[in-house]
């Protein structure tokens, strides 16, 4: 069997069958597949659901499919969704209650979690799992659905070859190839014959790719992977400075710039949603007609709600200022005082998803520069 | 009943519920073998079917087979609980948040400062200071209401006055010709009470209270290393999982509600943080 | 120094100014007493007195068409009453004596007179006015919040 560490190629039917023995495995395939003029998450049928020969254009609120003219499976980059959509699903029943005359009896709510194999995890991707990994599963109070889901994921990793314009996943450090996290990383090679130079990960990668003909790379298969992604590592549509981030955003909470992009800000949290590490959520509680049976259910929340952080008598966060600087501070400044790590891995969604095109890294910059000296005449 | 998930609550049966003010009640849980908790945490409390919400522990530590909450109606579960009464089943997760340190103000004389409902979270402190007397120096309470009827705990409050080992005063915003004692702003009560610079202050009450009593605790030289408030900020999990009570990069349901004063103080500055 | 200037240098509205400056208000000053229900001061009045708190307490209220009396704060040793003589103007409230109270009371014109002739003395008891009457607007709006709910 080939070992943790060590790197196999195989062609684009071997790739096909690879697929099946996750299957095979007891596995559903979650991953790319286009849809609705999107490349989004999606339980995958076999290889022929895979985006094949498509590519993205990614800008500030700009996504546009277009035909790549090769075969490439993987040739694009972040789709809208991210996996926190099988990790963190929008909603979660978490407690079940049954009222019985003036009792009730609590039950925690069944796990939806099944055997998932992600394909075509992307480096960032992956950084932005081992993030959520720390919030919700190894801080003093763990999620159990978070930690369920979690242990059945195979994880079957591309490095990438296709950023997009907005991605800047070299200046978070995150990619574009992935460092761990994977039982499979895969570099899929276009020319010179369609096939993937695939490094094991983990026994369990190791194992499944016992069930496929593969081949030892040649020097040339090698060469060419690092090609790939250091060729990827060049074209990053964007850049952030990350020294001094933290303490730059916490001595600037006044500057100016935080009203400009509040202005321009909807609020319509499209950014938070589309974040592979934002993790914000709430309770709600329903019940039956009868009122005997209730659930609580965990859903996604966004801290750019009006109602975020209500304290009676209002918000403590009125303004669209506030909530962009709470998302922003807290997104690269105050999660390393949480959780030793930035919160943001590179990938781009929320400067593509924002309707009015608001890119975090030119709000860094700006907010990084000292505003002009107000002159009083 | 066990259970691993975090999200799922103990049921309770209300043994009492006590109406403290027109919209305050205090409802009280027998827990066998004992409940226990810190002078400052509190519960996450599950009503059926209509939602949880977070509510200070307001019993004494040294006696946890009664768990007790002070409540005030004042949101669409808080007015819900205000119907409910002995017997009734609550859902009932914690106790979690930090506690009043009640050790780091050993040896010191402590100052507690109470506006409203805010002597709720600060009774379980109280009677922890009074339950060792002797740790501690002056020991002085000082509360704050709008108008007498709104004066929280009033016959506690004047058993501890009666006692020769501790110094108690209240003041009102306004008051009829019935009231005897003072009124004003609860800070003017630290004009007749003797202050040092060595002393710990516990505060708890709405905000702005909170920020003008530390101010008029710096005024006399008492160091933010040894005032402690406990603030409050909506909660959804209370487990740290959920980011609604975030202040700045504190989660104020692990980290809090109670902190000392000079790590919160920057926060606190900054308007709509 | 006689027995009222010695109790007029030592009331806390003159702490740190200089004591000869202060006796020269003595000409200006009565120790006065009040018994409990007395008003020092009643709404309308053209306030003529400046009084000096030295013992008991005085209740600020304000009379409401239904007759209710409402306080809205109290005042004690140490505190001024009258502050509002240098505005010219009357009197909003009335002062009441809750128990016996003791006071310095200061003739307005007298007083106002000798600030006049000697600035040394006069800015420093206007600044301090100013002071007493900031800290008085920053407690009534804290009051006025109805921060308790």
């Amino acid at each position: 069997m080939t070992g943790i560490g060590e790197s196999v190629v195989i062609d684009r039917d071997a790739f096909a069958a690879l697929l099946q023995a996750l299957v095979d495995d007891g596995r559903e395939l979650l991953g790319p597949t286009v849809r609705d003029g999107a490349i989004v998450l999606d339980t995958l049928r076999g290889i022929d659901d895979l985006p094949r020969g498509i590519g993205d254009d990614q800008a500030p609120g700009h996504y546009r499919l277009r035909a790549r003219g090769d075969h490439a499976l993987f040739g694009y980059a972040a789709s809208p969704h991210s996996w926190k959509r099988e990790l963190l699903p929008p909603r979660v029943p978490l407690v079940q209650i049954r009222r019985r005359a003036r009792d009730l009896g609590f039950e925690a709510a069944p796990s939806g979690a099944r055997r998932v194999a992600f394909i075509g995890a992307r480096a960032c991707e992956i950084a932005a799992i081992g993030i959520q990994d720390r919030v919700l599963r190894d801080g003093v109070h763990s999620d159990p659905d978070y930690r369920t889901r979690r242990d059945q994921v195979f994880v079957l990793a591309v490095h990438c070859g296709s950023p997009a314009g907005t991605c800047f996943c070299v200046s978070m450090d995150t990619g574009p190839r992935a460092r761990g996290g994977y039982d499979l990383a895969a570099t899929e090679l276009v020319e010179g014959g369609h096939r993937f130079v695939v490094e094991v990960g983990t026994i369990a990668g190791g194992a499944i790719l016992e069930s496929v003909t593969s081949r030892a790379p040649a020097v040339h298969d090698t060469a060419a992977a690092l090609a790939v992604t250091d060729a990827a590592a060049t074209q990053m549509g964007r850049t952030m400075q990350t020294q001094g981030l933290r303490d730059a955003l916490m001595a600037n909470l006044e500057h100016p710039r935080w009203q400009a992009v509040g202005d321009r800000c909807l609020g319509c949290a499209n950014c938070t949603m589309s974040c592979p590490t934002c993790f914000c959520t709430s309770i709600e509680d329903t019940t039956d007609l009868s009122g005997d049976s209730a659930t609580r259910t965990r859903r996604w929340d966004s801290c750019f709600t009006a109602d975020f952080a209500y304290v009676h008598g209002g918000s403590a966060r009125p303004s669209l200022r506030a909530r962009y600087r709470q998302w922003l501070t807290h997104k690269l400044a105050t999660w390393h005082d949480q959780f030793e790590t930035s919160g943001c891995v590179g990938c781009g969604r929320c400067i593509t998803w924002c309707p009015v095109g608001i890119d975090l890294t030119e709000e860094v910059a700006a907010i990084r520069t000292p505003p002009p000296e107000v002159h009083h005449g | 009943m066990t259970t691993t998930s975090p999200y799922v609550p103990a049921a309770m049966a209300i043994a009492s519920s006590v109406r403290e003010l027109a919209d305050v009640f205090t409802w009280t849980f027998e827990v066998p073998g004992g409940f226990a908790f810190k002078p400052g945490q509190f519960n996450m409390l599950y009503v059926h079917g209509v939602g949880e919400v977070p509510i200070s522990i307001s019993g004494d530590p040294a006696t946890p087979e009664r768990l007790i909450h002070t409540i005030r109606a004042v949101g669409a579960v808080t007015r819900v609980m205000d119907k409910l009464g002995e017997g009734d089943v609550m859902g009932v997760r914690g106790p979690y948040g930090s506690a009043w340190p009640l050790d780091e103000a050993k040896h010191r004389n402590v100052i507690v400062i109470a506006g409203g409902l805010g002597l709720a979270p600060l009774r379980p402190a109280i009677l922890g200071l009074l339950g060792h007397r002797a740790d501690y120096g002056r020991i002085t309470i000082l509360y704050g209401a709008r108008t007498p009827a709104d004066i929280l705990f009033r016959r506690e409050l004047e058993t501890w006055r009666g006692r020769f080992d501790l110094r108690v005063e209240a003041i009102v915003d306004q008051a009829g010709r019935d009231w005897f004692g003072p009124v004003g702003v609860v800070t003017r009560l630290l004009d007749g009470v003797p202050v040092t610079a060595d002393d710990a202050a516990f505060v708890c009450g709405p905000e702005i209270m909170m920020r003008f009593a530390v101010r008029e605790l710096d005024k006399r030289g008492v160091s933010r290393e040894t005032i402690w408030i406990s603030m409050e900020r909506s909660m959804k999990c209370g487990i740290g999982l959920c980011g609604h009570c975030q202040l700045a990069g504190s989660f104020m349901c692990k980290d809090g509600p109670v902190y000392r004063f000079d790590r919160i103080a920057p926060y606190m500055q900054v308007p709509e943080l | 120094m006689d027995d009222l200037a010695r109790v007029l240098v030592a009331h806390p509205f003159f702490a740190e100014l200089e004591p000869a400056h202060v006796t020269f208000l003595v000409g200006c000053t009565k120790n006065v007493r009040f018994r409990a229900g007395d008003h020092l001061v009643r709404e309308g009045d053209r306030e003529d007195t400046l009084y000096l708190i030295r013992q008991g307490g005085v209740a600020i209220e304000m009379r409401r068409a239904s007759g209710e009396v409402v306080c809205v704060e109290t005042l004690g040793a140490g505190d001024v009453i009258g502050i509002s003589l240098l505005a010219d103007a009357p009197a909003h409230l009335d002062c009441r004596a809750r128990e016996s109270v003791v006071a310095l009371a200061i003739d307005a014109a007298c007083l106002l007179r000798k600030m006049t002739e000697e600035p040394s003395l006069g800015l420093p008891i206007a600044m301090r006015l100013l002071e007493r009457t900031y800290e008085r607007l920053s407690r009534a709006r804290l009051q006025h919040l109805d921060i308790y709910r």
